[in-house]
């Protein structure tokens, strides 16, 4: 193993991860960590020195683990590349852990600060405001635009079945950062085609991102509603247009694992512009959205005490809104509505279906007697869960429609 | 087009947004066949109750403004405002008499009041027809 591909492997999470934590707050300059203020004392020299010690908080945390990782992985306590890795992987998880407890400390003391200051009587608590027609016009880039990355699953699939019978019995299924092949599986058409299937469940859920994109809440500034509904439509169209680049850029490259596992069974070197491309994308995205995120924050929105339902500054629970998707208080996206029970499907079906996947792994369809074309197996549990899938897809699709509707 | 809604106002909020829809369909600025927002979300841009918005919608439907389809949701009226008829003309006398009362009781003189209603009347008009006010 190169030791600069360890590096880099382990490096480059663990730096997304602490730049992510670090500029959390100056994403969301509306609601820093996670508290609402007034429009005209989001700079107030308070939240300014919070912000500056939070971050330098978060790098000393960064520094220590880093630091003890790399003690760790020098003076041989644990041996072994996959050992090491695991270790890079431990430390980006103790970061994040760590970065969780300082944001929770520096939410209480926002808390305390907006009360001392005695912020909640100078907010906006009376005015609402939204645009009609917002949700109507297009503001997400429209299901037609997943077509691509449906063809190249298509063709994927394609090929693999093509290729079916000229496959080895065993194909590789598994491989480590080095890119040798550490686990092999029978050939079914299940292990064949079990990348394809997870690229279809991906696109999915990346339609369904989308979806929620376009029908999240959209509070409007009362005193400037047509500006802020044009900062908030191209701040949503732009997020809408990185998740369709992102997601087919994964695609390609689980098709690209995928032809390197069937028809190369090797993977020397590629391992890491495969797996670091998407997160570099993502990096450079972020960046982006971050600064329009910024320009956005000049509007104002209704606050009605609203801090009592975001728990610990980030889980919003408020059994009284209807509303499901909303904007997260404290970095950028949206997250849900964990008081209705809709939201719990959303956020856990697609891990659920994810962990299904492997059932399909056994040999689901068989040749007809015929000798011509294939039939499902009913007697294979893997078989159920893609007669699931199917039908989970097309419920999706209707609830979609339903929510449009009355 | 744009709702406000006040929320501690006096006024309840799903009369507001009453109001507010109808006068949009009155100056145009609401064209006929244009669709509303599903109570859901409406309800959710605003952060009020579900009811709220269904009772401003059912009070929307129920003078003809607005037509409810099962599958397209609310859609503005398309075929044909309702007509000013004789049932509505008394329903409108009855609405303005309790206002037309607590004028008189203030001692303001019938010119004063009609100002004030021919004002309000003219500036719809005018943003109706794209004038300047």
């Amino acid at each position: 193993m190169n030791n600069m591909t360890q590096w880099i492997i382990n490096l480059v999470p663990f730096l997304l991860v602490a730049v992510a934590l670090i500029s959390t707050p100056y994403a969301s300059l509306r609601t820093p960590f996670g508290v609402s203020v007034p429009a005209d004392e989001r700079h107030h020299p308070a939240i300014r020195a919070l912000r500056k010690s939070y971050a330098l908080m978060i790098s000393a945390a960064a520094v220590v683990a880093a630091l003890i990782v790399a003690l760790l992985g020098s003076t041989g306590v644990v041996e072994g590349t996959n050992k090491q890795s695991l270790l890079g992987v431990g430390a980006t998880l103790l970061l994040m852990l760590v970065g969780f407890a300082i944001f929770v400390w520096y939410h209480r003391r926002m808390l305390t600060l907006k009360e001392q200051e005695g912020w909640q009587k100078r907010m906006n608590n009376r005015y609402a405001a939204a645009q009609l027609s917002f949700h109507n016009s297009p503001v997400t880039y429209g299901i037609v635009w997943f077509i691509p990355h449906l063809v190249v699953i298509a063709a994927c699939a394609f090929i693999a079945v093509l290729s079916y019978d000229s496959l080895p019995d065993v194909i590789p299924t598994h491989f480590d950062w080095d890119g040798t092949v550490t686990d092999w599986s029978e050939k079914t058409w299940g292990s064949v085609l079990s990348l394809n299937i997870i690229q279809l469940i991906m696109t999915v859920i990346m339609v369904f991102v989308n979806w929620t994109i376009r029908w999240s809440r959209a509070s409007l500034d009362p005193n400037k509603p047509e500006q802020s509904a044009q900062a908030e439509r191209k701040y949503r169209r732009s997020t809408s247009l990185f998740i369709l680049v992102f997601s087919f850029l994964l695609i390609l490259m689980m098709g690209w694992v995928q032809a390197i596992s069937l028809y190369e069974r090797r993977m020397e070197g590629s391992m890491v512009i495969v797996s670091m491309l998407p997160l570099i994308v993502a990096g450079v995205w972020m960046v982006w959205l971050f600064r329009m995120n910024r320009e956005r924050s000049q509007f104002d929105r209704i606050s009605r005490d609203q801090d009592r339902h975001w728990k610990l500054g980030t889980l919003y629970w408020n059994p009284e809104d209807p509303a499901i998707f909303v904007e997260k208080r404290s970095g950028i996206g949206w997250t849900i509505n964990f008081a209705r029970p809709s939201a719990w499907l959303v956020l856990f079906g697609p891990i659920i279906l994810i962990a299904l996947v492997p059932l399909i792994d056994s040999n689901i369809m068989v040749r007809k007697s015929t000798g011509l074309g294939w039939r499902f197996d009913y007697t294979q549990v893997g078989t159920w869960v893609v007669l699931a899938l199917i039908v989970i897809l097309v419920a999706g699709v209707l609830l979609m429609r339903r929510f449009r509707g009355r | 087009m744009f709702v406000r809604i006040d929320l501690e106002s006096d006024v309840p909020i799903y009369t507001q947004l009453t109001n507010q829809i109808m006068e949009g369909i009155a100056t145009g600025e609401l064209q006929p066949g244009e669709a509303l927002p599903s109570v859901r979300s409406l309800a959710a841009d605003l952060g009020i109750n579900l009811h709220t918005v269904n009772k401003a919608y059912t009070i929307l439907k129920d003078s003809g403004f607005i037509q409810i389809h099962r599958q397209k949701g609310a859609v503005v009226q398309s075929g044909g405002m309702p007509p000013a008829d004789d049932a509505y003309k008394e329903r409108l006398a009855e609405a303005l008499r309790p206002m037309a009362a607590e004028s008189l009781g203030r001692g303001m003189s019938l010119e004063d009041w009609l100002t004030i209603c021919r004002a309000s009347f003219e500036q719809l008009k005018a943003k109706r027809e794209g004038r300047p006010i």
